[in-house]
């Protein structure tokens, strides 16, 4: 089979290559100090520090940040976020906490039509969520030296909601967030990191004259709504 | 363009200097990121059958294509599986380097660039200025004209009006293909998947909704685990666009799972060779090989400033293409690559793997000499010149004739040297020269 | 302290009054200046076309010629970058290789010199003007000379040092660059003297000749105010040497 062929000759080929010793220096720049000392010292003191530098980094990407209380007082924030972006739709994804506040925000708004994604069926799914709407998601993780979401894929039902509709609205337990990519390579669980999405802000573009544009193909505002305690 | 090119590439530069000394320890990111990079190179063949492995465990398949061609009929015949007739693409330097595009279009499959500067410069018929920034050498004006021509739309130059045309157009073809491309920015060796970075999320759309992902990546693209994944993120967005993070950092391992009705059913990884393996054999140029397209060395280079990427001739531009042009397409075609350089160095000091580019164009230029593919005038005015300046007497009397020639030049004028006649007059030769001027010191000091 | 001068072949051919004033200048800092006779070049502008073969001959003779010298002083970053730096690129004769990584330790160009050798940071010198400085390519990035050269230019009394914009911008001499390429050389030497124009010096001092000869020749032609002026002839004008 010719891909076989194409696999033996670039192994062959790159063995023989590395049987030339290299003349580049293996690391320059720098001094040989140990990197965990700096990266120690980028943790946060406590849970406030690193929830007010989240904050500020959702500011710096665009993204909105608000502490809520308790689930009633989530609804009621969607709601407004809704208000003001326009919508009549919400879709929602099937996570248990979304779902409870979905029904929170029916009971304030009975006009808003909800949409649960995964009671949709893949194509139909699809065809939906493309349409302009917002929606309320979780996620797994958040990090906060650069205001980060982290979505692992095997743990959700569906990330449609996370990537197509326009304003995204999502809810972070305050037990999920953590300090920094390294921090989150530490607690990840076995092989679910092979599948996942770190999302930081709206969706962007600079393509036309290095004008920054906010929403290209994904969504165009994004909405953090952080628990004050893990209900 | 020039002033387009020139504004855009400052700016970079000036956001990537300000988000760099936002972190103390840059520079040992750096070190430990270009330490990572030369273990990963001098085992390659062994990250290689490791990424695969745990790739195939995960349910991807994985190709091998030795060159372009092998490459293109690999995700042609992808394609014809799958009863494809579009296909959308994410931004891959890579898929451009191979010419996918075309072979797509003539095999009867519809190509459709879905990164927004790709699809301007797609709908042109052009090809890329820049590596991160593709339409950059076009005004509002001259797109808003494009999606007027081409698409239909009423004119406008507001650039988020512009936007708003290519969501709609696109996200139909998101819709409605049977099949995503994608480039990889990183391949994740001990885990077995793919990373693809982006902030428009076009890339997650095309690797998320078409039934099938063909993912086509370099050789030299691997990392050896998810933990040095970070290191590398810390300085691939700050580099390329002056920003603290990238929108998405897609992880890619492995279809989509069934009973979710999501994500591709079938993932595909291309392992492109196409001449790395080449360049791998040089010990010195090898180090090009670490090149993370961040496309810092274009922002700060004072040669593209000027010229901008379309100069280049090929989809690899800026310092770093120079270095590439002629590793990748010969010592004949790419002979003028390695000149346009005044070998200043900026493109190494702000590179965030230490490639060390004026080192490498030194080599590749005398790659070029020894091809025979400078000019025969120069090889002989060197050679020539080459002669006499190993040998002083000789030296001292053709060196003698400037200053000689020079006072029949009317007034204080210099020569007129190539290069040297528009704006801007070469320095004078000095009728008696240092070693004449130092004796004579030397004796009125023992005289006097 | 004793040092062998190395004249680079612009300052030879063009520029004398640079080596004459940094002999000056060393003598006073309390070295022993010997110039050792028959230096040609050290091959660099034929180098950074791409010949190598070509220059062993000349990298050879330059080796052999100041063996055996406590120190060695280039008025030249560009010249010094070439011996310490790329000459190891050249496939030397083996016996010279040794030379060779003996001469790279002895080597110095002149600010370098001056700073962190003798140790001399001032002399004492007077020049009332304002002034800016040009970091030259080779001299900043490959030699890392970036502090030393501004130390001795605020070590003169009375002198207004002002920092241009883009200080170590490559002001586009590049050597043979500046001739293949002479639009665009041009372009980035009208950005080097607009920013010097902006810093509103009266002299913009570099330690290298080459690109003096390159800013030079653009302000004069376009009839600017400022001058250019080697570091040596600066020190020396200071010091009424």
């Amino acid at each position: 089979m010719m891909a076989d062929t194409d696999r033996d000759d670039m192994l062959a080929d790159i063995r023989s290559s590395l049987e030339i010793a290299s003349d580049i220096p293996y690391a320059i720049g720098g001094e040989d100090q140990p990197l965990e000392g700096y990266l120690a010292a980028e943790l946060f003191d406590d849970h406030d520090a690193m929830r007010t530098r989240f904050a500020e980094e959702l500011a710096n990407v665009s993204a909105d940040f608000d502490v809520l209380s308790d689930q009633a007082a989530a609804a009621k924030w969607a709601g407004e976020v809704l208000t003001v972006d326009g919508f009549n739709t919400l879709v929602v994804a099937e996570e248990g906490l979304c779902l409870d506040i979905a029904k929170a925000i029916r009971a304030d708004r009975p006009e808003l039509e909800i949409v649960v994604a995964g009671d949709l069926e893949g194509p139909e799914r699809q065809a939906r969520l493309a349409q302009p709407t917002a929606a309320l998601v979780e996620v797994d993780y958040a990090l906060a030296d650069i205001g980060s979401l982290v979505v692992l894929r095997d743990k959700t039902a569906s990330m449609l909601p996370h990537f197509l509709p326009e304003s995204v609205m999502v809810i972070v337990r305050p037990d999920q967030l953590l300090a920094n990519q390294f921090e989150l390579i530490k607690v990840l669980p076995q092989d679910a990191g092979r599948n996942m999405v770190f999302i930081t802000g709206p969706s962007r573009t600079a393509d036309v004259e290095k004008v920054l544009i906010l929403g290209a193909h994904g969504p165009r505002r994004v909405s953090v709504g952080m628990l004050e305690s893990a209900d | 363009m020039r002033e387009a090119v020139s504004n855009a590439a400052v700016t970079s530069k000036a956001s990537r200097d300000e988000q760099a000394a936002r972190i103390p320890y840059w520079d040992l990111v750096r070190r430990k990121v270009r330490s990572v990079k030369t273990d990963v190179l001098e085992h390659l063949d062994e990250y290689l059958v490791e990424f695969e492995a745990n790739c195939q465990a995960n349910g991807i398949k994985v190709h091998w294509a030795r060159d372009a061609a092998s490459a293109r009929e690999i995700v042609g015949g992808i394609a014809r599986d799958c009863g494809a007739k579009t296909v959308v693409k994410s931004k891959s330097l890579t898929t451009e380097e191979i010419g996918l595009n075309d072979y797509l279009a003539a095999n009867g499959v519809d190509p459709v660039e879905t990164d927004l500067g790709e699809y301007i410069v797609q709908l042109l018929g052009q090809i890329p200025s820049h590596l991160v920034a593709p339409a950059l050498h076009l005004s509002r004006r001259d797109i808003g004209r494009l999606f007027a021509d081409k698409l239909g739309e009423a004119y406008t130059e507001d650039p988020g009006e512009l936007t708003e045309i290519a969501r709609v157009h696109l996200r139909e073809k998101f819709l409605t293909a049977e099949m995503g491309i994608s480039g990889a920015n990183f391949g994740i060796a001990g885990s077995g998947c793919i990373c693809v970075v982006e902030n428009e999320c076009n890339a997650r759309l095309t690797i998320s909704l078409p039934k099938v992902h063909v993912a086509v990546m370099g050789i030299e693209k691997l990392i050896p685990d998810i933990a040095a994944l970070p290191y590398f993120l810390k300085l691939l967005p700050v580099s390329a666009t002056g920003q603290r993070a990238s929108s998405y950092v897609n992880i890619i391992g492995g279809p989509g799972r069934d009973g979710a009705g999501e994500g591709p059913e079938e993932v595909h990884v291309v392992l492109l060779d196409n001449g790395r393996s080449k360049i791998l054999a040089d010990a010195q140029l090898r180090e090009t090989l670490m090149c993370m397209r961040c496309g810092a060395c274009l922002n700060t280079c004072p040669v593209y400033r000027e010229i901008g990427g379309h100069a280049y001739g090929w989809v690899y531009m800026g310092p770093i293409g120079s270095a590439l042009i002629p590793q990748y397409l010969g010592e004949k075609e790419g002979c003028c690559a390695p000149s346009l350089s005044s070998l200043c160095g900026a493109c190494r000091e702000i590179c965030p793997l230490e490639i060390n580019i004026p080192r490498h164009l030194l080599k590749l230029r005398n790659k070029v000499v020894l091809a025979k593919q400078s000019g025969l005038f120069e090889r002989i005015g060197i050679k020539l010149w080459a002669f006499a300046a190993a040998r002083p007497r000789l030296y001292r009397f053709v060196t003698w004739f400037p200053g000689k020639l020079q006072m029949l030049l009317p007034g204080k004028r210099a020569f007129p040297a190539p290069g040297y006649m528009g704006r801007r007059a070469i320095g004078r030769f000095d009728s008696k020269g240092f070693a004449r001027r130092f004796r004579a010191m030397e004796r009125n000091k023992n005289d006097g | 302290m004793k040092a062998a001068i190395f004249i680079p072949c612009l300052t030879e051919h063009m520029y004398p009054g640079s080596g004459l004033s940094m002999v000056k200048v060393l003598r006073r800092a309390g070295v022993e200046v010997e110039y050792v006779d028959d230096q040609t070049c050290c091959g660099q502008p034929a180098f950074n076309a791409g010949y190598r073969r070509e220059i062993i001959p000349i990298a050879e003779r330059l080796i052999r010629l100041f063996r055996g010298k406590e120190y060695v002083i280039a008025p030249s970053g560009s010249c010094t970058a070439m011996v310490r730096v790329f000459y190891k690129e050249l496939d030397l004769d083996g016996a010279l290789k040794d030379d060779l990584d003996e001469l790279c330790s002895r080597i110095f160009e002149f600010c370098e010199f001056m700073v962190d050798v003798a140790k001399v940071d001032s002399l004492g010198g007077r020049f009332p003007h304002k002034v800016t400085y040009h970091d030259s390519c080779h001299l900043s990035r490959e030699l890392g000379v970036v502090a030393q050269p501004r130390k001795l230019i605020s070590g003169i009394a009375d002198i207004d040092f002002v920092e241009m914009n883009d200080s170590d911008a490559c002001c586009g001499f590049g050597g043979m660059f500046s001739a293949k390429f002479g639009a665009l050389s041009t372009e980035m030497v009208a950005r080097k003297c607009a920013n010097i124009l902006d810093s509103g010096a009266e002299y913009v001092i570099g330690a290298d000749a080459g690109c003096l000869m390159n800013i030079g020749g653009y302000l004069r032609k376009n009839k600017m105010t400022p001058q250019t002026m080697h570091i040596t002839d600066l020190l020396a004008a200071s010091l009424d040497l």
